[in-house]
């Protein structure tokens, strides 16, 4: 069962290997009664899957209906007429304090934000790693601890003084500012640390009687070895910095930097204004296409996202 | 009181309160200094004057703004704009000189946190404002220790 | 450490540079300025720094307002750790076991991972917002006033409500990959020993996830503590007033919006004590489960 679940083969096959082992697992039992427990185990899971994807799809639906049915009814069911005009809205609407700032702007800065955190995270935990792993350091049990004791703290426990420190380096509203303390944790050195230390010893050896350095065995080698575990670091990395709250709010300022994660906040500040109609419409657009390009992400690459989530972890 | 310059009045009036305060601070480049004072300047000019009190209700800062939006008509048409502009007009007595209260916004959360707890019922009006007075009073001891207090 | 390492020196230091500047810089340095500027107290436009020892910890321990978020905290994370365990433990039980569908089922239950906890605070916003939120309307059907935002407990229950929803993809693909990775030869074993599914569970299942189990814990005490900031800054609109706080969002509105450096720098303080606190019970807690199964 376990194989199904993770190579994901067809109906065909599944439908087969099922017959095989209800049989095999429990001959004695009466068939109905195992008929009802899948039911039971069906209806379980159908519920679980409509708790994820009924309020999404809400949203979803609500998207598409002007602010003043919203504003009297709730979120809807179904589906309206005013899609085009939200979603155009949201994406090419110049808004915010100063007119400087759209939902196409909030998009770049989202994607700058996602690649720019997670390339940086792999090269330089990469390269640490490597360090660590292959080399002989007289220091290197420092260098470990060093990095290591940065995965127990979360920036958010430290938001201010790493707000103070950008500040006086004047980093305050660049990318710079918004991206490198993001990486100043180790999950991604200590993922590649676990996974080259798996790498055979053999291949090292084989390398260097090759007369191959330590330059050459990386990109040659290691790297083109690493090809699966880059991209499950990259697609959690992605999901992980484009998702980020806090730190952009504390750090953007200036309104053209805002990320559409980020943008969620000028939204609800207005919904709490209460002086006008909130934009309903608007918001739950803005909301749908802030998590479109994560949630495809996910989708799609589930394979290497599920390897690298439950790989990094442990 | 707000500091004033004798060479501008030396007979201060009421001071002004709540989100009109700008402060250049110091320890800037002069020619910064200058842009700064400059923005000023053109803040306070009748017409950014006129333009903000007409468009969002806040008192212009100067007579010749409230003469000029006089002279528009702008108390023809709506009167109760007037009303604050008089009563700050109105000569100052002992309990008219504003505040200077740091941790204001602490202090404030502590007030929208106790109107909302009288508005659920949870507590009752006095005593919500025990717990302000008590709590708010803490925040300015604090306030008072940074200034050496 | 690998026994066939390479023997420079300069291009290993070279190659670690970036990862020391970075944490050095952006870690290290905000950590160890937190620390300090606990012990001083700076005026809220950061004019003047006064040297104040312990004060602004003794402050914590008698403030009625951390207290009281120190309290919520509490709740919320039990709450939310514990039904984001169950219902992904379950889902993630049943989806092992069928046959039919669960490649689909397990995509439809762990994209929600995606989504950013500020976004899935602004839909729990619409859903159970006072007068127009569809969970409202139906909690008011069942005669249920619901007040969010008004409401200490019913602002709560919205809060804990999204943060576990948000979670359950987490814990699901965790338990899942726990769950297949029990060897074949274990089940079949259990199958014939014990035919009631639920002794047979908490016999064999259960006790072979625990390692998964506590590693879940830990970081869904952590996920409750700190990545849950933006469910509940959009949940209370950025306006707490008199609405429930987590631990993580006193230290912003003390320190960031109320300018008192000081304070928060000393909540900062306490938090890092509780998450190394924490680590060192998942590492001593690990090795001795590691080698108990």
């Amino acid at each position: 069962m376990a194989d199904i679940t993770e190579t994901g083969v067809q109906t065909a096959t599944a439908t087969n290997t099922a017959t095989n082992t209800a049989t095999a697992a429990a001959p004695t039992r009466p068939k109905k009664r195992i008929k009802w427990e899948t039911v039971g185990d069906h209806a379980v899971l159908i519920a679980g899957a409509l708790l994820m994807l009924v309020p999404v799809y809400m949203i979803l639906a609500s998207s598409t209906h002007e602010d003043i049915l919203i504003h009297r009814e709730g979120l809807q069911f179904f589906f309206g007429d005013d899609g085009l005009e939200n979603y155009n809205a949201a994406l090419f609407e110049y808004g915010g304090f100063t007119n400087s700032v759209n939902g196409v702007t909030m998009l770049v800065n989202s994607m700058i934000l996602g690649f720019g955190f997670a390339i940086g995270k792999i090269v330089v935990g990469m390269m640490a790693a490597y360090a660590i792993v292959y080399f002989r350091l007289r220091f290197a049990t420092f260098a470990f601890w060093m990095i290591f004791t940065t995965l127990l703290l979360p920036l958010e426990v430290r938001i201010l003084p790493s707000y103070e420190v950008i500040q006086q380096m004047n980093l305050a509203n660049t990318y710079t500012g918004l991206i490198l303390p993001l990486i100043a944790s180790a999950t991604a050195t200590f993922f590649f640390r676990q996974f080259f230390r798996s790498i055979p010893e053999e291949l090292v050896e084989a390398a260097r009687i090759d007369g191959a350095g330590p330059v050459k065995f990386f990109i040659d080698i290691l790297v083109p070895l690493s090809r699966t575990m880059i991209a499950a670091m990259f697609i959690i990395m992605f999901v992980f910095g484009w998702n980020q709250y806090l730190w952009p709010t504390l750090i953007t300022t200036d309104e053209s930097l805002f990320t559409l994660v980020r943008g969620i906040r000028q939204i609800m500040q207005a919904y709490a204004d209460g002086s006008s109609t909130p934009e309903y419409g608007e918001a739950a657009a803005l909301a749908i296409i802030a998590m479109t390009p994560p949630v495809l992400i996910v989708i799609f690459f589930q394979n290497w996202f599920v390897k690298g989530l439950t790989e990094s972890d442990k | 009181m707000l500091p004033y310059w004798e060479a501008v009045t030396t007979e201060p009036t009421q001071t002004f309160i709540g989100g009109a305060a700008l402060f250049a601070m110091s320890g800037f480049e002069a020619d910064e200094n200058a842009a700064t004072a400059a923005f000023f300047d053109f803040l306070a000019s009748s017409d950014t004057q006129v333009l903000w009190h007409m468009e969002t209700g806040y008192v212009p800062i100067t007579t010749a703004a409230y003469e000029q939006a006089a002279e528009q008509g702008h108390y023809v048409e709506f009167p109760a704009a007037e009303v604050g502009i008089q009563q700050l007009s109105l000569e100052a007595g002992e309990w008219t000189r504003g505040y200077r209260m740091g941790f204001y916004v602490q202090i404030r959360d502590v007030m929208n946190r106790e109107y909302g707890r009288i508005l659920t019922g949870e507590t009752s009006v006095d005593d919500a404002f025990a717990i302000i007075e008590a709590e708010s009073n803490d925040l300015l001891a604090r306030f008072a220790a940074t200034q050496g207090g | 450490m690998k026994r066939a390492a390479f023997g420079h020196i300069g291009f290993p230091i070279l190659l670690l540079i970036p990862q020391i500047a970075i944490i050095g810089i952006f870690f290290y340095w905000p950590a160890g300025y937190a620390v300090h500027s606990s012990f001083f107290l700076q005026d809220p436009f950061g004019f003047t720094s006064t040297y104040v020892g312990m004060d602004n910890y003794t402050r914590l321990a008698t403030s009625s307002n951390y207290l009281d978020a120190a309290k919520f905290t509490l709740i919320f994370t039990i709450l939310v750790t514990f039904f984001a365990l169950a219902i992904a433990l379950l889902l993630a039980v049943k989806a092992d076991k069928v046959i039919r569908g669960a490649k689909s089922y397990r995509t439809l239950l762990m994209w929600v991972y995606a989504i950013a906890p500020p976004v899935a605070g602004l839909m729990g916003v619409m859903l159970f917002d006072q007068s127009r939120g569809n969970i409202t309307q139906l909690l008011g059907m069942m005669g249920i006033e619901y007040r969010l935002g008004v409401n200490y407990w019913d602002t709560a229950s919205a809060m804990i409500s999204v943060s576990i929803w948000k979670q359950i993809p987490v814990n699901f693909i965790f338990f899942l990959s726990g769950l297949q990775a029990i060897p074949r030869s274990v089940r079949e074993a259990a199958m014939i020993d014990n035919r009631s599914g639920t002794a047979r569970f908490w016999d064999i299942t259960f006790p072979l996830l625990a390692p998964t189990g506590f590693f879940l814990l830990i970081i869904n005490i952590t996920y409750s503590l700190f990545d849950t900031f933006g469910i509940v800054d959009t949940i209370v609109k950025s306006e707490p007033g008199n609405n429930p706080m987590t631990l993580v969002y006193r230290v912003f509105v003390d320190g960031f919006r109320g300018g008192d450096l000081g304070g928060s720098s000393a909540q900062s303080v306490v938090l890092m004590v509780l998450v190394l606190v924490l680590t060192i019970v998942q590492f001593r807690f690990l090795e001795r489960r590691i080698h108990y199964t």
